[in-house]
């Protein structure tokens, strides 16, 4: 009896997830800190309170990118042995990865998105469901922005991963390769975009909804290319 | 256990159980450690016991009772041509290398005789 | 059965394997000899499917060595577990994998070894972590089981508990244990097969008793005077 793709699959995301616990911790306390620092010293100053969410936001953003080049790191430590030798092929490695590592994307977001509506609650406890209701009739973008912002990390991560791959394959100046590889992946897949640009038509009422889903579709489909092109060289290509 | 890693192991195994039945240390109905114990107890790679085993139950040394184990099954006739078997192998070695370094059959015997003296000599 | 079909296999200039031609015969001890950097550890590494032939074939019950992870257990010579794991976790972890998976045997074989399953992968004794990757190893059902120089750097004692876990694990006619070591002496009773390789080539393969039977040497001997011969 063989075992279930989704049991390896969950063990493998686990595995994931608890590598990369370090990051979210990261992401936590310092949204945290800055949100009780925002609130205690410069409470009236708006603009300060904003940057401070923004810049908490770009560290959430940020870090499970960095975070990706775990990958390359099971070389160094010699666990890619124990990974190539499980019986699962590059999607299920490399999708647990994906996935885990947009896990650690929506946590982080998610807290400081709950940290800034704490604070500005905080701050404004008399207008707040004042400005919650006018902001209901944009929640749909809101959301189709917010799955870009995911499409457009998973896309990032793939490149990562794709050229961590190339860079593997070959016995030295492999940091050289990846890095060569990640800008012309970046550059390639860019060329490819704005000719796919070309093929759509968008017209009103709707236009930013539109614009929106749009490329969320464009950016999936680029990103799942490339992550498969790196599967495919993960179970074809790669030797130890 | 310590084997000669020059010799074949089965064979040294099948010694081992033919002196221990000539001292008397296993007699006939005895039960001896099945496969798999001795393997771990000696440790030997267990088809090499296995190996060891047939060849003592061809040689009617031991017989295999299934599900019970394996049992010497020797008796007073078939333990004096053991030994005698044992140690016509052990002369036939001595008087082959003894020939090997030059000594004649009449010139071993001498030698042996003189070796036997002195021995029993430092043995009082 | 494992087979060996004219294999070659190149890294960069350097020629690991060499028209290696071999058939691995199932429910046998068989014992990979060499020098360092004959061929071992690159042979052992195909049939786990880490790596590809050049030219040539390798089969594992006549499927290509990717398809049959499932039924390979295999132990490198490197440290190839998550140091932030403990004992349990990983044991957990790769359990999760295979069906061969027992945990009784896991269990029985944790205990014997003396190692306990809150015991850090990445702060213990390097003997000790040679007995946990021993452990996860054997704790499977697995028909193929591969050791890599599974003695190399390993005290006196240590070694001898991973011999004996070895011999206590394998069942006759059921599995095959491949061992590739350049320290013959240690395991001459554990092997039942031997193949000697040099520079990639099989220098001299045959039965361990039958050898020693014919040429009244031990195979440690017998490999020196393959791989004089071999030259």
């Amino acid at each position: 009896m063989a075992v279930k793709s989704i049991t390896m699959f969950a063990a493998l995301y686990k595995k994931q997830m608890r590598e990369t616990l370090p990051e979210i911790v990261v992401v936590a306390s310092v949204t945290v800190l800055i949100g009780l620092f925002v609130y205690f010293k410069l409470g009236s100053l708006l603009s300060a309170v904003a940057v401070a969410m923004v810049m908490v936001l770009g560290l959430a953003s940020f870090l499970p990118l960095i975070s990706s080049l775990r990958l390359g790191q099971e070389w160094n430590n010699n666990t890619i042995y124990l990974m190539m030798s499980l019986p699962v092929g590059g999607g299920m490695i490399l999708g647990s990865r994906l996935t885990a590592l947009l896990t650690q994307y929506i946590l982080g977001t998610l807290i400081v998105g709950i940290v800034g509506m704490l604070l500005a609650f905080g701050m404004f406890p008399d207008d707040f469901g004042y400005y919650l209701k006018l902001s209901l009739p944009y929640w749909d973008e809101a959301f189709l922005l917010y799955l870009l912002t995911v499409m457009i990390l998973a896309y990032f991560i793939s490149i990562s991963f794709f050229s961590q791959i190339i860079g593997k394959l070959v016995s030295r100046f492999s940091g050289l390769v990846t890095l060569v590889t990640f800008i012309g992946t970046l550059w390639l897949s860019g060329e490819a975009m704005s000719l796919l640009w070309g093929q759509v038509s968008i017209g009103p009422p709707d236009i930013s909804t539109q614009l929106l889903a749009v490329s969320v579709g464009q950016i999936t489909l680029v990103a799942a290319v490339i992550m498969t092109l790196a599967v495919l060289i993960y179970d074809r290509r790669v030797e130890l | 256990m310590n084997f000669d890693a020059a010799q074949p192991i089965y064979r040294q195994i099948i010694d081992e159980f033919k002196k221990k039945i000539i001292r008397g240390e296993l007699k006939k109905g005895d039960r001896i450690p099945s496969q798999r114990e001795y393997a771990e107890m000696v440790r030997v790679n267990p088809n090499t016991v296995q190996r060891a085993y047939r060849e003592m139950e061809v040689m009617q040394m031991v017989e295999t009772v299934r599900g019970q184990g394996t049992f010497v099954v020797v008796d007073q006739a078939g333990l004096a041509s053991i030994k005698e078997d044992m140690a016509k192998s052990i002369l036939t070695y001595f008087v082959t290398e003894m020939n090997s370094l030059g000594y004649s059959d009449q010139d071993l015997a001498k030698a042996l005789e003189q070796y036997l003296r002195s021995k029993e000599a430092v043995d009082q | 059965m494992i087979e060996f079909k004219q294999v070659k296999k190149y890294f960069g200039t350097v020629r690991a394997l060499d028209n290696f031609q071999a058939e691995l015969p199932s429910g046998r001890v068989i014992g990979l000899f060499g020098p360092n950097g004959a061929g071992k550890s690159t042979a052992l590494k195909m049939i786990a499917g880490l790596n590809r032939p050049n030219r040539g074939q390798v089969l594992v019950d006549g499927l290509d060595p990717r398809k049959t992870r499932d039924r390979v257990a295999y132990l490198p010579e490197i440290d190839h577990l998550y140091p932030w794991m403990t004992v349990g976790k990983a044991a957990n972890f790769i359990g999760t994998f295979y069906s061969d998976w027992d945990q009784e045997k896991y269990l029985g074989l944790l205990s014997y070894l003396c190692l306990d399953e809150n015991m850090k992968i990445g702060k213990i004794s390097k003997g000790q972590r040679a007995k946990v990757k021993l452990l996860l190893t054997l704790s499977r059902r697995s028909s193929y089981l591969l050791l890599d120089e599974p003695l190399s750097g390993i005290d006196l004692l240590t070694r001898e508990e991973i011999i004996n876990s070895v011999i206590r694990d394998y069942r006759e006619g059921e599995q095959t244990i491949i061992i590739s070591t350049h320290e013959i002496g240690e395991i001459e009773g554990l092997v039942d097969e031997v193949i000697f390789i040099q520079e990639g080539k099989i220098v001299l393969t045959g039965n361990a008793e039958d050898l020693r039977e014919e040429r009244n040497m031990s195979l440690v001997e017998i490999m020196k005077e393959a791989m004089r011969s071999g030259r």
